[in-house]
């Protein structure tokens, strides 16, 4: 299931890895703002 | 569109529909692009599976331009006409535009590492993509520091529009200059192209990152009218009661 990339591995996991936590910075970032401007 | 859109109302009308749709397009597209990225598309001849950095390094530069770019003709907007929903688009650009060129920036050094046996090189691309982001990091600061917040979107403003002569810099760097970074694949005429088993991850991941971008900015301009609407009624909220006695 999980694909195999050989000597890549690390790279490509820690490269997409890391654009996902971005994002997922990002939206936790606005869900903040978001409740606090309606509070 | 954008005249209609101006009004804050008739945006927060047009967001209440558009940040879901955005964001549901925004999870399809990447969760297929990474699929297709990882599981269905070959690896690279030359550079073998560590071309699959591509499908996340590249859309993160695309739309790291493409926020900048949206960043500046909003602050030329408010410039001209002086319309608060602009500099709040433009404000809302900053962040996700910074994010997404950290972003590019590391992914493209942790490629390069493996490419070209270096992180880092000091080269035309490099460097001026470097500068954009000290250009949003620049933005973001002054808005931050300055106290006078009309005054502070007047300066970021300008920042933003001197700033955008860094975006044909970027772009062209790798035909005026000696670059390890490779020349346009995709977008320049006679540039050679990527496969089909290659493009549609990459353009799918483009997408996912532009609509979560959309989302993204959209979400922001909604917090900053509430925001500036709970401001005027604070400000029009009377400070002192005034009491009524009736003499008999």
């Amino acid at each position: 299931m999980i694909p195999e990339f050989g000597k890549h591995a690390a790279l490509i996991w820690i490269c997409y890895g890391v654009s996902l936590t971005v994002l997922g910075a990002l939206i936790l970032h606005i869900l903040r703002l978001r409740k606090a401007a309606e509070k | 569109m954008i005249s209609l859109l101006a009004n804050p109302l008739r945006f927060q009308k047009f967001a209440r529909y558009a940040a879901p749709i955005f964001a549901f397009l925004s999870i399809i597209c990447i969760g297929a692009g990474i699929w297709f990225g990882l599981w269905h598309s070959p690896a690279d001849q030359l550079q073998g599976h560590s071309a699959r950095v591509m499908y996340v390094h590249v859309p993160a530069a695309w739309n790291s331009m493409m926020a900048y770019s949206i960043m500046a003709v909003s602050s030329l907007i408010f410039f001209v006409w002086r319309h608060p929903l602009a500099d709040e688009l433009a404000k809302a650009c900053a962040l996700p535009g910074a994010a997404f060129t950290a972003l590019a920036l590391f992914t493209g050094a942790m490629w390069g590492k493996t490419s070209w046996g270096t992180y880092w090189q000091w080269d035309g691309r490099m460097t001026s993509y470097l500068i954009l982001l000290f250009l949003f990091i620049g933005y973001m600061s002054v808005r931050a520091t300055i106290e006078n917040k009309q005054q502070a979107a007047r300066i970021a403003g300008l920042v933003a529009m001197v700033g955008s002569i860094n975006l044909p810099i970027i772009k062209f760097s790798v035909d005026w200059w000696n670059s390890l970074h490779q020349t346009a694949v995709v977008s320049s005429p006679g540039a050679p192209g990527l496969p089909g088993s290659m493009l549609t991850p990459l353009l799918l991941m483009f997408f996912g990152y532009s609509f979560f971008f959309g989302w993204y900015v959209i979400r922001r301009v909604q917090i900053s009218i509430i925001e500036n609407q709970k401001k005027r009624k604070n400000r029009q909220k009377p400070t002192t009661s005034i009491r009524v006695e009736t003499i008999e």
